[in-house]
C-alpha cells in the first residue's frame, strides 16, 4: 500500500485555501467602468521625432510673449516630460496639443463625454485645459475650456470630463495651455471613455412626457406683469408701474408685487414712479437695478409720443423696497440694460424725456453704485432704438443681435458688434428681414462657452405684416461672424384653432433656456397686439433643430407677455395685453417633459455658495450626473433678456463628489447670483441651488 | 486521489492566475482621479497672477472687465458640505480672439448730434386718434383686412371713440364713436 501524498488533513486545509482564495477573488472590487483604453497617442511623450519633439504632439499657441518649449528629463513617469516656459509678458498662449490629423488625433462618439487628465506642474494660475474638435462639415474648431488648474510644485492630476461632444464631430485634440508668465510642465496625458448608460425612461404621464404640460394656476397676479425678475432668493419681481393704463398713471397708480412660487402668494411692493417701459437687470449682489421708465403717454393730438424717465432705481429682495440711485443721463423709456463681466451696466436706446430717441450710451459703475456722467462714459452718439437686444461677448464686446421692440431694424444689415471701449460699431451681416425683427426674441444659446445666438421670429407693429417665422443662427467665434439660416419655427394654430399658413410665424416671442440645455420656445402673435398663435417648440442647440408639437399655454400670450424659467425647472408665463387695452392677469406654469421622466437628482452637499472665477467647487448628489450648469436668472420685458445664459460648469467626477469648474473669463458669466443645476444621467434636472459668482 | 490531487492544483492556478490577472488590470490603472488640488501652504508661495500676464489684445479692448473681482466673504455651505473648493489665486480671465472681424469698416463715434433723432409719436404703430391711451387701433391693418370695423369688433373693440381726427373714416355719422 502506497503512502498518500497529502494526509486528508493536507487536503483539507488546501481545500479550504482553494475556497478562501475564490472567494477572495470573486469578492474583490472590480475595475472601473470606465477604465477604458487610453485614446492619447505617445501619452508619456516618450517617442520624438526628428527634430527632438514628441510624437503626436504639436507646438500651439499664439501671441507676442515670449516663450520656449523644451522636452525634459523631470518626468511623472519615464524619461520626458513637456515644458512650456512664457518668459516675458505679452498676448497670446502656449500650449503643447496633440496633431490635429487622423492619425494622432483621439476618435470620438458624438453623444459620448470622456475624462481627460494629465499631470502638470505650474507656477501660474493662467494655466487652462482646452479642447478642440474636429467637425466634419467645418474641419478643425475650438470646442471649450474645460478648467483652469491651480498651481502646483509637485506633479499633480488634472482630470476633467467633457461634455457631451456635439454631433457632427468624430475626433478631439485638448492640452493644457499657459497664458501668463510662468512655466507649465505636462506628462501622462490619459483620455478614456467616461459614458455612463442613459437608464430605461419610463414615464407614465402620457403626452406629457413627451410634450410636457401647462397648468393655469388657480389665482391671477396682483398686477399687470409687464416687467419679471427672477430674485436670488427665487422669489419674482413683477413690474407693473401704471401697466399701460393711463387712469393708473394719471392717478399715479403704480404698481410692483413680489410673487412666492412656492405658496402661490404675492406681496404688494411700493411702486415709487411709473416703472413701466423701464429696463432692469440684477447687479452683482443680487438687488435689482431698474432705470427709467414711463414718464408720458403719448399726445392723441400727436404733439409728442411716449416719453422715458431719467430716474433709476435700485430693488433689494431683502427688504422688498426700492431706493433711488442718481438720475441716469438722459431719460429712458424702452432701454437696454446688460450686465457687464465687471458688474457694471450698460444702457442703450430708449426714448427720452421729450419722446425723441437717446443717442447717450448710460453707464452704471457698481463699483460707485451710480450712473456716470455724460462725459465719463464712453459715447457713439448711436441711436440703437427700442429695447435693443445687446449681448454680452466673451470679450466684453456687445453684439446687437437685431431683435427689438417697435417698428424697423437699425439701418445697415440690422445687427453689429459694438465695442465700448473703443466705441466702434462693426456691421454683422446675414439677418433676414431685419425690418421684421420687431419683438423677436434673441438668445445666447446653451452654453455660453459657444457663443452661438439664435434670433426667433418678429414682426413689424408699424407695417403689420403677418409675422413670420424664420430663425438665424450665427457663430460668434468665427473671424466676421454672420447670420446664418435656421430652422423655421414650427407652426401654430390661431384663435378656433385654424392653423397658421406655412409662411406665417410669430412676434412675442418667449425663449427660455432650460437645465436640461435645450431652448423652450413658447408664446406669441401673429399682428400688431392680435391675433394670438397657439404654438410652442423645443429647441435643441446641438443639433439646431426645433422639436414642433410641445404643449402650449391656453393663455394667449402675445404683447406684453414674459415667459421665464424657475428655480424648479419649470417654467412660468405671463401677461397679455391686447389691442383692445384689456390686459390678461392670468398665471401659467410649464412643467418640460424632463419633469414627467423619472427621479430627480438632488444636491445633497455644496463646497459653498460663494464661487471664484477659475475655482473648482464640489457637490454631492445622489444619482449619477450627466452635467451641470449655472443658469442666470431671468430679468425680462417685451421679449428681451440679453442677460439669459446658461454657463456649462465642466465636471470632475469622483464618484458622487463632482468637481464643478468655473470659467475664468467673467464676461462668460457676469458676476452675480445663479442657479446651480446638475442633470442626471437620465436627464433629469435638480431643482436649483444658488450660488454667487465672483 | 490522484484526480482530487489534481483538481486541487487546477482550482489553486486558477485562484492564483485570477488574482494575478487582477493584479495587473488594477496595477495598469492610473490613480483614482480627485478634484485638481495643490496644498494650500504650496500656493501661498507661488506667483499670483499678474496684470502683465493677462491677454492685453482683449483685455484693451475692454479693459474694464479684466479687472479681477474682489470675491466677498464666503457664505455659509447649505446642507452638508462636499469638500471644500479649490482656492487659488484667482487666474486673469482667459478671453478668445473670436470675431475679430478682419477687414470690416468700424465705424467710430461722430460728435455729439445737433439735432434730435426724431421718432414717431405713433411709435407703437397704434393710431392715437382713435380710443383710449390703453387700447390699440392699428394704423396699419394685417393684409385681407377690408372691412375695419368688423376687425376691430372681432377683436374685442366696442364703442371706440374718436378723440381726434377721424383718419381711418370709421366715424361716418361723426358722433366721435367709431364703428357704431
Amino acid at each position: 500500500m502506497t503512502r498518500p501524498v497529502m494526509s486528508r488533513r493536507d487536503r483539507l486545509r488546501i481545500a479550504q485555501l482553494t475556497v478562501l482564495a475564490l472567494v477572495l477573488f470573486l469578492g474583490l472590487p472590480q475595475p472601473p467602468a470606465g477604465a477604458s483604453a487610453n485614446l492619447v497617442g505617445n501619452p508619456g511623450l516618450e517617442s520624438l521625432d526628428s527634430t527632438g519633439f514628441p510624437v503626436c504632439w504639436e507646438k500651439s499657441g499664439w501671441g507676442s510673449s515670449g516663450y520656449s518649449f523644451a522636452v525634459t528629463s523631470t518626468a511623472h513617469s519615464g524619461t520626458k516630460a513637456m515644458a512650456v516656459t512664457v518668459s516675458s509678458a505679452g498676448t497670446g498662449d502656449r500650449k503643447a496639443m496633440m496633431l490635429e490629423d487622423t492619425s494622432c488625433a483621439p476618435n470620438v462618439t458624438p453623444g459620448h463625454q470622456y475624462d481627460l487628465s494629465a499631470w502638470y506642474r505650474t507656477t501660474t494660475t493662467n494655466t487652462v485645459m482646452t479642447a478642440f474638435r474636429h467637425d466634419v462639415g467645418q474641419g478643425w474648431v475650438y470646442w471649450t475650456d474645460l478648467a483652469n488648474l491651480a498651481p502646483a510644485g509637485d506633479w499633480t492630476q488634472a482630470t476633467v470630463r467633457t461634455p457631451q461632444v456635439p454631433p457632427h464631430t468624430d475626433q478631439i485634440v485638448w492640452g493644457i495651455t499657459i497664458y501668463g508668465v510662468g512655466t507649465l510642465t505636462t506628462d501622462d496625458y490619459e483620455m478614456n471613455d467616461a459614458t455612463q448608460p442613459a437608464p430605461e425612461r419610463a414615464c407614465s404621464a402620457g403626452a406629457a412626457c413627451t410634450k410636457g404640460a401647462w397648468a393655469v394656476m388657480p389665482f391671477t397676479s396682483t398686477v399687470r406683469a409687464i416687467h419679471a425678475v427672477v430674485l436670488k432668493n427665487g422669489d419674482v419681481l413683477l413690474v407693473a408701474g401704471s401697466g399701460n393704463n393711463p387712469d393708473d398713471f394719471a392717478a399715479k397708480t403704480f404698481k410692483s408685487a413680489i410673487y412666492h412660487p412656492g405658496t402661490g402668494m404675492f406681496t404688494t411692493v411700493a411702486t415709487p414712479e411709473d416703472l413701466f417701459c423701464s429696463g432692469h437687470v440684477q447687479l452683482p449682489d443680487g438687488r435689482v437695478l431698474v432705470m427709467g421708465g414711463n414718464k408720458d403717454y403719448p399726445a392723441a393730438d400727436g404733439s409728442h409720443g411716449y416719453k422715458g424717465l431719467k430716474n433709476s432705481y435700485v430693488f433689494d429682495p431683502a427688504t422688498n423696497a426700492y431706493t433711488r440711485v442718481n438720475d441716469m443721463t438722459a431719460g429712458s423709456w424702452y432701454p437696454s440694460a446688460t450686465a457687464m463681466g465687471n458688474g457694471d451696466v450698460i444702457s442703450l436706446g430708449g426714448l427720452g424725456e421729450d419722446s425723441n430717441g437717446t443717442v447717450a450710451t448710460q453707464y452704471f459703475s457698481n463699483a460707485q453704485q451710480r450712473w456716470l456722467g455724460l462725459n465719463e462714459a464712453h459715447q457713439t452718439w448711436n441711436f440703437w432704438g427700442l429695447y435693443p437686444s445687446m449681448i454680452l461677448m466673451q470679450d466684453g464686446r456687445l453684439f446687437y443681435t437685431g431683435s427689438h421692440v417697435f417698428g424697423n431694424g437699425l439701418p445697415g444689415t440690422g445687427a453689429s458688434i459694438y465695442d465700448y471701449t473703443a466705441s466702434t460699431i462693426t456691421a454683422v451681416d446675414g439677418l433676414r428681414k431685419k425690418d421684421e425683427r420687431d419683438q423677436s426674441m434673441s438668445v445666447l444659446l446653451p452654453p455660453a462657452q459657444d457663443q452661438k445666438v439664435l434670433t426667433m421670429g418678429g414682426g413689424n407693429i408699424e407695417t403689420n405684416p403677418d409675422a413670420h417665422r424664420l430663425t438665424d443662427l450665427i457663430d460668434l467665434k468665427q473671424a466676421n461672424p454672420a447670420y446664418t439660416a435656421g430652422p423655421p419655427l414650427p407652426g401654430g394654430t390661431l384663435t378656433g384653432g385654424t392653423p397658421q399658413t406655412a409662411a406665417q410665424g410669430k412676434m412675442y416671442v418667449s425663449a427660455v433656456l432650460l437645465p436640461d440645455g435645450k431652448v423652450f420656445e413658447t408664446g406669441g402673435g401673429l399682428h400688431n397686439r392680435a391675433d394670438p398663435v397657439y404654438e410652442a417648440s423645443m429647441y435643441d442647440p446641438a443639433a439646431n433643430t426645433f422639436t414642433p408639437g410641445m404643449a402650449t399655454d391656453p393663455v394667449p400670450r402675445t404683447y406684453h407677455s414674459s415667459a421665464f424659467l424657475l428655480p424648479d425647472g419649470r417654467v412660468m408665463a405671463v401677461g397679455e395685453n391686447p389691442g383692445n387695452g384689456t390686459f390678461d392677469m392670468r398665471v401659467s406654469v410649464y412643467s418640460p417633459p424632463y419633469l414627467f421622466r423619472g427621479a430627480r437628482p438632488h444636491i445633497t452637499g455644496i463646497s459653498g455658495t460663494q464661487w471664484a472665477y477659475g475655482s473648482q467647487q464640489s457637490v454631492t448628489v445622489d444619482a449619477p450626473v450627466l452635467k451641470a450648469e449655472l443658469i442666470r436668472p431671468a430679468a425680462v420685458t417685451h421679449s428681451s433678456d440679453p442677460n439669459q445664459r446658461f454657463v456649462d460648469l465642466p465636471l470632475t467626477v469622483d464618484g458622487t463628489t463632482i468637481g464643478l469648474n468655473l470659467t475664468s473669463n467673467p464676461n462668460l458669466a457676469p458676476p452675480g447670483w445663479y442657479m446651480l443645476f446638475v442633470v442626471g444621467t437620465n436627464g433629469v434636472p435638480s431643482v436649483a441651488k444658488w450660488v454667487h459668482v465672483g | 486521489m490522484s484526480r482530487l490531487r489534481y483538481t486541487g492544483i487546477a482550482v489553486a492556478a486558477l485562484a492564483l492566475g485570477g488574482a494575478a490577472a487582477w493584479t495587473v488590470v488594477t496595477t495598469h490603472d492610473a490613480p483614482a482621479p480627485s478634484f485638481v488640488t495643490a496644498p494650500a501652504a504650496e500656493q501661498g508661495a507661488l506667483p499670483a497672477a499678474t496684470p502683465s500676464g493677462r491677454r492685453s489684445d482683449h483685455t484693451d479692448r475692454a479693459g474694464h472687465r479684466a479687472v479681477a473681482p474682489v470675491p466677498a466673504a464666503p457664505a455659509t455651505s447649505p446642507g452638508t458640505a462636499a469638500g471644500r473648493p479649490r482656492t487659488h489665486g484667482t487666474p486673469a480671465p482667459f478671453v478668445q480672439t473670436f470675431a475679430a472681424q478682419p477687414g470690416r469698416a468700424r465705424i467710430k463715434p461722430g460728435k455729439s448730434p445737433k439735432t434730435p433723432v426724431r421718432v414717431a409719436p405713433m411709435v407703437d404703430g397704434c393710431d392715437r386718434n382713435y380710443g383710449t391711451k390703453a387700447q390699440c387701433v392699428p394704423i396699419n391693418y394685417p393684409k385681407g383686412v377690408t372691412d375695419r370695423c368688423a376687425w376691430l369688433t372681432a377683436h374685442g373693440f366696442t364703442r371706440v371713440a374718436v378723440v381726434g381726427k377721424d383718419r381711418q373714416h370709421l366715424d361716418p355719422d361723426h358722433d366721435k364713436i367709431a364703428c357704431d
